[in-house]
């Protein structure tokens, strides 16, 4: 056991004087916070507030399209596809940080689809709707609009696994396919075994299928509030500190208080997963790790990998702690394709979509390479 | 009392009680004569002990943890005539073991609100079931109690090696310019430790058992539920989910009816695209 400090200088080097001072400066910050606090409005924290129109809809499935910010370069039509845990916003969280406004700037045509809110009703949706279904209703639809054979397909996190799929099962439709922070190889956060990466990969494998089949069981859904404690418990210093030193430090600045808050928005919003497609995740992707082995059936179909034959821009997170780079980097090598490319960002999961550096990269990143594959 | 006597007396407490409510004798009594026998059909007595082991395992482990907490507070702040209180406070405050329960609160708290269901106020005829959800909670109390052990046993690790340090920092003359940096250097310390922990056999099973606990527990309350809806002529959850399946099927059938409508559309007109999805 501990016995505190011994003899020699003592811990704090702070004299009465300089701790009342440091007493004092946080008691300003905290008055400055409370005034910040009580000035926000609703307004300040939108998110995900570059204008769009809704163009299609299928029970809980829209899809929308954003309305251009520059001139058109004649491309086919992007189509952005987020997962469902958690929600598209992330690619628009504001003004200046937003994917989709770094898109749109380049003249690309952007659509993005929103899985809506699945409630226990949906506990028997499988990612074979999501993917055989509403995914390529979504494309057959931009290509009606568009006037076109093939769209561009933008994958994210588990968005881009539902991508990755319908590219291999219909790639006579797919231009090309960006994926950015995407898992491919479930199993491979063992590669590299960094600490405090791929918890929810080693978490996963140290349940039995039996547990998982009787969590949705039991709820019907992998509830979005569940997913968001597993995700705090991946950070847990920076979960306990984080209303309390990290708020403080963003008090000293509106615009990083504001931002703090609009991450905190989308956070928030996390819907939660339907049941059986979240068995299906959990179990034959995260435990199985059927994908990579291109052994992951969907519609009665195996999902080929080696018949993703258009172009792929795989963009991983150099910093990503909840898919480590190594289970993107997997795809490299399995795909029917010689136009294949890596770009490994700075920055974690959720950074390199709204690091003030990352974006930017990662929007000139996505615009270049399907700009170069019209 | 202090708060470790506190807990393990409740522990204690819900141990005797428990097993005196459960106990055929204590039923016996509650009951009116000739109403006596088990009409708690395979309840497991065993349950009350293990969960008042857990708790006291537990115990142990927090009085650690709240004196080498107090130690440190102590011993950072310059002891007891420390010129400042709320410094001492603050201190206090991150050093708290506490704190690191609530870091795996937030988790154990989304459990809790996924399990804890409506509360229900007629179920006294439904005594199986309820004997049942009873069961259920005290297990999943007890697999709370084992996973908070295990955090504590963490936090005194990474609160020894703080102090360990702090002890070297301070004999080689060299003190800590605020308490900021202080606190920084507790939070890496602790986070390395946090990391470390979460990828133990250890907490990976604990926290396995307070999440299949968890469920269990939220799968007897849908036992309660289900006799109450029966009983009062409500839809049950699975007759609910039957008609939620139903209507996906239904939606998918839909779904592949427009698609080959779209296809067939596209042949007669001489088009190839929606063949793609046909």
């Amino acid at each position: 056991m501990a016995d505190g400090t011994r003899k020699g200088a003592a811990p704090l080097a702070l004299t009465p004087a300089e701790m009342l001072a440091e007493a004092g400066t946080l008691g300003r910050r905290m008055a400055d916070g409370a005034k910040l606090f009580s000035d926000v409005r609703d307004e300040d924290v939108q998110i995900a507030t570059t204008p769009k129109d809704l163009v299609w809809s299928q029970d809980k499935v829209s899809l929308y399209r954003y309305r251009p910010l520059a001139e058109s370069k004649g491309l086919p039509p992007v189509l952005i596809v987020y997962g469902l845990i958690g929600r598209y916003t992330m690619a628009d969280l504001q003004e200046d940080r937003s994917l989709v406004r770094n898109l749109l700037n380049a003249g690309l045509d952007l659509y993005v689809v929103d899985w809506g809110n699945p409630s226990r009703a949906d506990r028997y949706v499988t990612i074979d709707d999501y993917v055989d279904g509403y995914l390529a209703e979504c494309v057959a639809f931009i290509q009606e609009r568009a006037e076109r054979d093939k769209v561009n397909l933008l994958g994210i996190c588990e968005g881009g696994v539902f991508t990755t799929c319908y590219s291999a099962l219909y790639p006579e439709t797919v231009n090309a396919m960006v994926l950015t922070i995407t898992p491919i190889d479930f199993h491979a956060d063992q590669t590299e075994n960094r600490a405090g990466h791929g918890f929810i990969n080693i978490w996963m494998r140290s349940l039995s299928p039996e547990d998982v089949d009787r969590l949705i069981e039991a709820q019907g859904s992998l509830p979005g509030a569940f997913m968001g404690s597993v995700f705090s418990m991946m950070t847990p210093m920076r979960t306990m500190t984080k209303y309390n030193l990290d708020l403080l430090d963003a008090l000293d600045d509106k615009k990083k208080f504001l931002n703090f808050l609009r991450m905190e928005k989308w956070i928030a919003d996390r819907p939660d997963h339907p049941g059986e497609a979240a068995k299906q995740w959990l179990k034959d992707l995260y435990q199985d790790n059927k994908l990579v082995d291109s052994a992951f059936e969907l519609g009665g179909r195996r999902v080929e990998l080696k018949n993703i034959t258009c172009p792929v821009l795989n963009v991983f997170a150099k910093d990503d702690h909840i898919i480590p780079p190594a289970t993107s980097q997997a795809l490299r090598g399995k795909v029917g394709t010689g136009d294949y490319t890596e770009l490994g960002l700075p920055g974690g999961h959720v950074g390199v979509f709204v690091g003030g550096k990352a974006q930017k990269l990662l929007g000139s990143g996505i615009s270049d390479w399907i700009a170069a594959r019209g | 009392m202090d708060q470790f006597d506190a807990f393990k007396q409740m522990g204690e407490f819900w141990a005797r009680a428990g097993t005196a409510f459960f106990d055929p004798a204590g039923i016996s009594r509650a009951m009116a004569p000739g109403q006596a026998g088990s009409p708690w059909p395979g309840l497991p007595t065993a349950d009350f002990a293990k969960l008042a082991e857990a708790q006291t395992a537990l115990a142990q482990s927090w009085a650690s943890a709240t004196a080498l907490s107090q130690t440190l507070t102590s011993a950072l702040r310059g002891g007891r005539d420390a010129p400042d209180p709320t410094a001492g406070a603050v201190l206090a405050r991150i050093f708290d073991p506490q704190a690191w329960l609530g870091g795996t609160a937030e988790f154990d708290a989304a459990l809790n609100r996924m399990a804890e269901g409506p509360q229900l106020a007629d179920l006294w005829q439904a005594e199986r079931r309820y004997g049942a959800l009873f069961t259920a909670w005290t297990a999943l109390r007890r697999a709370q109690a084992g996973h908070q052990a295990v955090m504590l046993d963490a936090w005194t690790r990474a609160a020894g090696t703080f102090a360990r340090d702090t002890n070297e920092r301070s004999a080689r003359g060299e003190s800590f310019a605020s308490a900021r940096e202080m606190m920084q250097a507790w939070i890496e310390t602790a986070n390395t430790v946090l990391l470390e922990v979460q990828r133990s056999d250890a907490f990976l099973a604990s926290q396995r058992d307070v999440l299949k606990a968890s469920t269990d527990l939220r799968l007897a309350q849908q036992e309660v539920a289900a006799f109450a809806s029966e009983l009062y002529g409500q839809p049950t959850r699975a007759e609910l989910d039957d008609v939620h399946k139903s209507l996906t099927d239904l939606r998918r059938e839909v779904r592949a009816l427009r698609r080959a409508n779209r296809a067939a559309k596209a042949r007669a007109n001489g088009g190839h695209r929606e063949d793609a999805h046909g």
